[in-house]
């Protein structure tokens, strides 16, 4: 079962949601609407000790930004020494200069700004995806 | 300490208790049990050492202020000196079973609210199930914006502590003692 939390405020939420649904049988999605809900659905899941396998993030985001989130998220790995969860930032702008360099494991997509986002961002998500689900078979392996 | 699966916690397979190590890991190791794979070259930086549980965490930038500021409490304090690396300790005495007390702050960085600092640890407890929320308290010459100082007034357990310009650390030494001296 893949779990992937999506935190956006964006109007086509619900369409990104059931774009995911409906190409992945064996997933499960999360959404929340602002930061601070979203990084206390990923601590809590990190507590549980299955965390999501992707978290989404579209900007702009209340209550904690999305550049934030992944920030604190990866405040949290490195004191739980844990590897970096896959991050997906979503934004309308180009990405953030040394994103990856600071934020490990995030990648960015650069997304209208319109309900058009909502397949870009699915599918780019389900890209993601299948890139983790291969290198984990290659590991396997 | 052992090295453990960050997944599951059993302990690694060829790993050695250890008291301290400089992390210059390039070996990929595979929990035996759950198969979570553990890239050890990404955690090369720093030093692992087997230390007590902190009670209270202070994030300040400022040189030396932490070590003034360890035997004026009554508890274990650990030192950072940015703000969110305080999560990250919070988070490692939540997996062995210890909310923080309080938290210490004294500059956020350029680019980063004071309320994002206090909503993700929030976020942070919330998600462990902390039912008793730590003390954030706050010694700082900033300004907040009327939305920031809103967003705070919102929050529980947190006080702010105004002071002149670079009056942060006397004010620190100050304020954090008389906290503990409440209860």
């Amino acid at each position: 079962m893949e779990r992937i939390l999506l935190v956006t405020a964006e109007p086509w939420a619900r369409n990104a949601l059931a774009l995911l649904r409906q190409c992945l049988d064996d997933v499960e999605v999360t959404h929340a609407i602002d930061g601070a809900q979203g990084l206390y659905y990923m601590c809590r899941s990190i507590a549980e000790g299955s965390p999501y396998g992707l978290l989404v993030l579209t900007t702009p985001l209340a209550r904690i930004g999305a550049e934030q989130v992944v920030a604190s998220l990866r405040a949290i790995e490195r004191g739980l020494n844990r590897p970096p969860y896959p991050c997906l930032l979503c934004t309308p702008a180009a990405a953030p200069e040394g994103l990856l360099a600071t934020y490990p494991q995030t990648l960015h997509l650069q997304i209208p700004e319109s309900a058009e986002a909502a397949p870009m961002v699915a599918a780019a998500a389900l890209q993601v995806l299948g890139q983790l689900r291969r290198f984990q078979e290659e590991v396997e392996v | 300490m052992k090295v453990s699966c960050p997944s599951c916690s059993q302990p690694l397979e060829g790993a050695r208790s250890v008291e301290e190590v400089t992390l210059e890991f390039t070996t990929f190791s595979l929990c035996a049990r759950c198969g979570f794979g553990l890239d050890l070259r990404w955690r090369g930086r720093g030093v692992a050492r087997a230390r007590p549980v902190a009670q209270v965490v202070l994030a300040s930038p400022m040189e030396g202020l932490g070590d003034a500021l360890a035997p004026l409490l009554p508890v274990t304090l650990e030192s950072v000196s940015a703000p969110l690396d305080a999560l990250g300790v919070y988070a490692r005495a939540l997996r062995q079973g210890r909310a923080l007390d309080a938290l210490l702050l004294t500059h956020v960085p350029p680019g980063l609210r004071w309320s994002d600092v206090v909503l993700s640890v929030r976020a942070l407890e919330e998600g462990f199930g902390v039912t008793t929320p730590a003390v954030v308290c706050v010694v700082s010459s900033a300004r907040l914006s009327p939305e920031e100082h809103a967003e705070l007034k919102d929050l529980t357990r947190v006080y702010w502590l105004p002071c002149a310009a670079g009056a942060e650390g006397e004010g620190m030494l100050s304020a954090a003692p008389q906290l503990f001296a409440q209860g």
